[in-house]
């Protein structure tokens, strides 16, 4: 039954996605009723998916691949909400919708099922471990997205070459505070998600756990964050450069995330 | 349809003549006053702008009505160049609801689709409506026109393109301006050399809550009455350099023969890297700023041609828009006649209901006089049987002569229901539809 809720929310989220783009390519960001309708549609029918799935198998839908990426696109459905309806950003659903859409297609393709296996470490820390991390990775996203518009909206405003995405994008402030906002929101959860995880092992396992694939992917996208932070603040950095690194960093963790995926076996990974 | 509105516009009379024209808020309830006492006129609003004076009218008689209007413009205007008549328009029935749509949506106006004017509607619709007792203005009819005329123009702003975008230079300076700085509340701006370009690019800025305005001049007097203006303050042109790293906005209008900022000069007086934004428009002609200013980063330069490149494009984007919502207005035409016309069924509907609701109530007094018996309770369930089947019995008919004279075929379906029932000319009704 979750798995017909959790189809229904990804059919949603890619009618919200062809709505965002037609309304991309008419280069109009007026009225907005019917892509919020769709969103808001897509987030409830995704959380009753997260309902049906923790009371069938009793735990969160946060533990295998098919799972976590039901969650991240959960909470990129909720960013999407969020922004859908009210916020001068709503457009970012025109790269958010996507994401959403592709994250949930791939974890019914993987199948949402858990995987079975009986895990260390359990309980409310593993959910808050992990929801926090996933909170942090759904931050780093928005904020690449926020920051790729910044550099295509500072494009069409430098070279003077007003179409589309003039009309259609937000001021460069508000995607320039958008993008810091998700950036330290997520930056902070994702500190909390690595504060957890370290504290567990030191108290059970005697140290870090530096050979887990998972481990050091975590540790560089916390690495790329701080440094997107500390870019963003520097003092001699302009907001363009801040967004450069926020989707360059973004870029180059996901990649490292395809390139371990790719040569690291499955069992070292929650996503 | 008994409609008219009669008037003049940008397109039949120049500024100086339309200002002869124009009504002050004040004059207004006076000279509706003053037209609803003269004869034929029913109902009537009057649209006062800067590029239009028109009287909107529900006549009883046109030839009344119309020269009447046409004598309380002429006295508004006073000496004319030209008879008054020369200049203006007299247009009837659909055509005069067709109008007023046009106006409402932007289609007659002189800036394509400028939004402006659905509050001037509206406000006319409020002032012709705040006229009560035996001069009151608006009734049943103009009260549906005029409600239906603002969310035309609602619609056609909803639903088409010919709102959007900037539709001259000041305003496309503040467009630009949003899509850099989000709100502008709070922002700082400079003009330097007060020429009237600059000072209406200001003005628009200032409207939009850019604050903290600093006026360099060569010609101080000037700079202080521009910066008393808007409430800033001016400083000499020699010393503007020294504000302009604090500035966000800077507007240049001045007429030196030269390029004033220099990318030499930029690059010795302003900070190496911008941590903000700095939106310079140039409205000057020679330039006053290099265009090579505008690679620096962070730095967005505007000429006044870039600024026209826009407007233009808008403009041509406006007009591809016209033809759809000029397809919206014919529809709500349509949908406005068919209930004006629906109307036409109300007063026979109404004498129809009372004749038999007399003819219910006298039959169930006689009916109730023979059943005396009856308790209270059942002579009131009679009471309601008889209300109930009458109201059955009359729903369909009516229903249908209010559809019939929706379609425009009130003439022979409410003829023919005069003689089925038997309700021949009391109400009046054949002279007004035959008018």
């Amino acid at each position: 039954m979750h798995l017909v809720a959790y189809a229904i929310a990804a059919a949603l989220y890619l009618a919200a996605s062809v709505r965002y783009t037609m309304r991309f390519a008419r280069a109009h960001p007026g009225a907005t009723v019917l892509v919020a309708i769709i969103v808001y549609a897509a987030v409830v029918s995704h959380l009753l998916a997260v309902g049906l799935y923790w009371a069938r198998y009793g735990e969160p839908p946060l533990v295998g691949l098919g799972p976590s990426l039901a969650s991240l696109a959960l909470l990129v459905g909720l960013a999407i909400a969020g922004l859908a309806r009210f916020s001068i950003a709503r457009s970012l659903g025109l790269f958010l919708a996507p994401v959403a859409t592709l994250f949930l297609v791939l974890a019914l393709i993987v199948g949402i099922e858990p995987t079975g296996s009986v895990l260390a470490f359990r309980g409310t820390w593993l959910v808050i471990h992990i929801s926090a991390g996933f909170v942090g990775y759904a931050g780093w996203l928005v904020s690449a997205a926020a920051g790729l518009m910044y550099l295509l909206q500072f494009r069409q405003l430098k070279h003077k070459h007003l179409g589309a995405v003039f009309e259609f994008f937000p001021p460069l402030e508000t995607l320039d505070k958008l993008a810091e906002w998700a950036l330290i929101t997520g930056f902070c959860t994702m500190t909390l998600a690595i504060a957890i995880g370290w504290a567990w092992t030191i108290r059970f396992e005697g140290g870090f756990r530096w050979s887990d694939a998972k481990v050091i992917w975590g540790v560089l996208a916390w690495l790329a964050m701080l440094l997107a932070i500390w870019i963003r603040f520097s003092r001699a950095r302009t907001p363009r450069q801040a967004a450069v690194w926020n989707v360059v960093g973004f870029a180059v963790v996901f990649v490292a995330y395809l390139v371990a995926r790719m040569f690291i076996p499955e069992t070292q990974f929650f996503l | 349809m008994p409609f008219a509105v009669v008037g003049l516009n940008h397109r039949t009379a120049p500024v100086e003549v339309r200002e002869k024209f124009a009504f002050a808020s004040t004059e207004m309830t006076d000279a509706l006053s003053h037209v609803l006492d003269g004869k034929g006129v029913s109902e009537a609003a009057l649209i006062s702008t800067c590029n239009r004076t028109e009287f909107y009218l529900h006549v009883t008689d046109f030839d009344l009505a119309i020269p009447g209007v046409v004598d309380t413009l002429a006295a508004q205007a006073g000496e004319l160049p030209k008879p008054a008549e020369r200049y203006v328009y007299v247009q009837r029935g659909a055509d005069a609801v067709r109008h007023l749509y046009r106006v409402v949506s932007g289609l007659d106006s002189m800036v394509l689709g400028e939004v402006q004017v659905q509050g001037q509607v509206r406000d006319a619709y409020e002032i012709a409506r705040s006229l009560t007792g035996q001069r009151q203005a608006v009734r049943a009819v103009f009260n549906r026109l005029f409600q239906s005329a603002l969310s035309v123009g609602g619609r056609v702003r909803n639903e088409t393109r010919l709102a959007e975008g900037a539709a001259s230079i000041p305003s496309a300076a503040v467009e630009l301006a949003r899509k850099i700085f989000g709100s502008l509340r709070g922002r700082r701006g400079m003009v330097i050399g007060a020429g009237d370009m600059g000072e209406l690019t200001l003005e628009c800025l200032v409207d939009e809550g850019v604050s903290s305005v600093l006026v360099a001049s060569r010609n101080m007097v000037r700079a202080k009455k521009v910066a008393e203006e808007f409430g800033g303050s001016a400083v000499a042109f020699s010393d503007f350099w020294e504000d302009l790293p604090q500035m966000d906005i800077v507007i240049t209008s001045t007429a030196a023969p030269h390029a004033m900022i220099t990318l030499e000069e930029f690059r010795r007086r302003m900070p190496r890297k911008l941590k903000s934004p700095l939106f310079i428009v140039d409205i000057a002609i020679p330039r006053d700023v290099q265009p090579e200013i505008g690679e620096l980063p962070n730095v967005f330069l505007y000429s006044i041609d870039d600024l026209e490149g826009i407007v233009t494009a808008n403009h041509e984007r406006r007009k591809a828009e016209v033809p759809k919502a000029e397809a919206i207005v014919e529809d709500e035409v349509d949908k406005f006649w068919r209930w004006y016309t629906g109307l036409q069924a109300v007063p026979f509907i109404r004498r129809l209901r009372e004749r038999a609701e007399d003819m219910r109530q006298s039959e169930l007094d006689r009916a109730l006089a023979q059943l005396d018996h009856l308790s209270e309770s059942d002579q009131q369930r009679v009471e309601r049987l008889t209300r109930d089947l009458l109201q059955k019995v009359l729903h369909q008919p009516t229903a249908r002569m209010r559809a019939a004279a929706e379609g425009g075929r009130e003439h022979d379906i409410l003829e023919a229901a005069r003689y089925l029932f038997g309700i021949e000319e009391e109400d009046g009704l054949g002279k007004r539809s035959s008018e």
